[in-house]
């Protein structure tokens, strides 16, 4: 080397890039060679290396799994969120669902044209109803259920 | 090996992850080497531009690029190692024109998320906690010498050998390999390339677990 000052780091970047494309083009086989009597551990340097690319690999092909999990999670939190808003009691489940009739008339109608008397419906009947209203977003506004 | 992207009846060319897993199961211990020492130069040479990004985390975005399609890997016209190399280089060069700009590339395992059970979340990809320095990596992380340092080094290491330091001027300067054999009368193809490879030992020998950081 000369003895001229050291300047930009453009330089020895230069000089890195050489380095790389020397390894780029030389044998494996050479490589090795001189990591192993470079003193590296070159057994557990290509075992890690190998490791972490088939566990890349697999973590890669969990892909799918990985996002059915958190769609049955997703699902799970909003099945468990749309409960929350049903209230407990059979008592309390026509209350809440009269009260969203009347609150939403012209749902009411629309109701009262399938069942004809909204009184005879079944506990059974309200739930079922009242989660598919939940679905639709119908008891998004409502505060909660009714107290027990 | 899978066909995708291609038409009924015509030969398959794009890799699956069967194919890769296979690549990978062939490797040799050499081979493993290399694309580490590999990725460790490349990653040297990005000086700054490569930020906290590791050697591992190059090979790693090399190797998801690959799984992804974002490259596609064609086994009939580059073996795995070519592919992982070249992939390597392309994405080095990527960092450093972003770094050129003012944007320091972050690897994927920068990005990292967890669920609320601190579960990995499968995006942006799940390599990360495999992308992790190793010890030797966080101990070179650590470890970093001035320009001038890093120049007085390698003038203190080739001051016996003046092909050495003619080819280090050289590269300095923005010369190429066949540009270094036809102006320098003591350059001849096979005179540079054993020339080359001292200064690779040597620096290697200096530096096993890689060069430290020039700043």
């Amino acid at each position: 080397m000369s003895g001229k000052k050291p300047d930009s780091r453009a330089e020895i970047e230069r000089i890195l890039d050489h380095l790389a494309e020397s390894i780029e083009s030389a044998p494996p086989e050479e490589l090795l060679e001189e990591a192993k009597k470079a003193g590296a551990d070159t057994k557990k340097i290509a075992e890690g290396t190998k490791e972490r690319l088939l566990s890349a690999l697999k973590r890669f092909e969990q892909q799918p799994l990985q996002r059915a999990r958190q769609r049955y999670r997703s699902n799970l939190a909003d099945i468990e969120g749309r409960n929350q808003k049903i209230a407990d009691t059979p008592a309390s489940r026509r209350e809440q669902f009269l009260s969203l009739l009347t609150r939403n008339p012209v749902l009411g109608r629309k109701l009262t044209m399938q069942h004809r008397d909204l009184e005879e419906l079944n506990d059974e009947d309200i739930t079922s109803a009242l989660e598919e209203l939940d679905i639709l977003g119908a008891l998004d506004d409502e505060s909660g259920p009714p107290d027990e | 090996m899978s066909n995708r992207g291609a038409g009924e009846g015509t030969r398959p060319t794009i890799a699956g992850p069967e194919d890769v897993r296979r690549a990978i199961e062939s490797l040799s211990e050499a081979d493993f080497v290399k694309l580490e020492r590999y990725a460790g130069a490349r990653v040297s040479a990005l000086g700054a531009h490569a930020g906290a990004n590791t050697g591992t985390d190059l090979l790693q975005e090399a190797f998801l690029a690959l799984l992804e399609e974002r490259r596609h890997w064609r086994p009939d016209r580059v073996d795995f190692m070519g592919q992982l190399i070249g992939s390597m280089k392309s994405i080095a060069n990527a960092w450093k024109r972003k770094g050129e700009g003012g944007r320091v590339e972050k690897a994927e395992r920068h990005f990292r998320r967890t669920g609320e059970e601190g579960e990995e979340l499968e995006t942006p990809i799940s390599l990360a906690s495999d992308s992790q320095p190793n010890a030797e990596e966080q101990l070179l992380l650590k470890v970093s010498i001035t320009q001038e340092e890093f120049l007085a080094e390698l003038a203190e290491m080739f001051s016996d050998d003046l092909l050495a330091e003619l080819a280090l001027e050289g590269w300095r300067e923005g010369m190429s390999g066949p540009e270094l054999i036809a102006k320098i009368d003591e350059f001849t193809e096979k005179t540079f390339a054993s020339t080359v490879r001292r200064i690779r030992r040597r620096i290697t020998k200096r530096w096993p677990g890689g060069i430290p950081n020039v700043r």
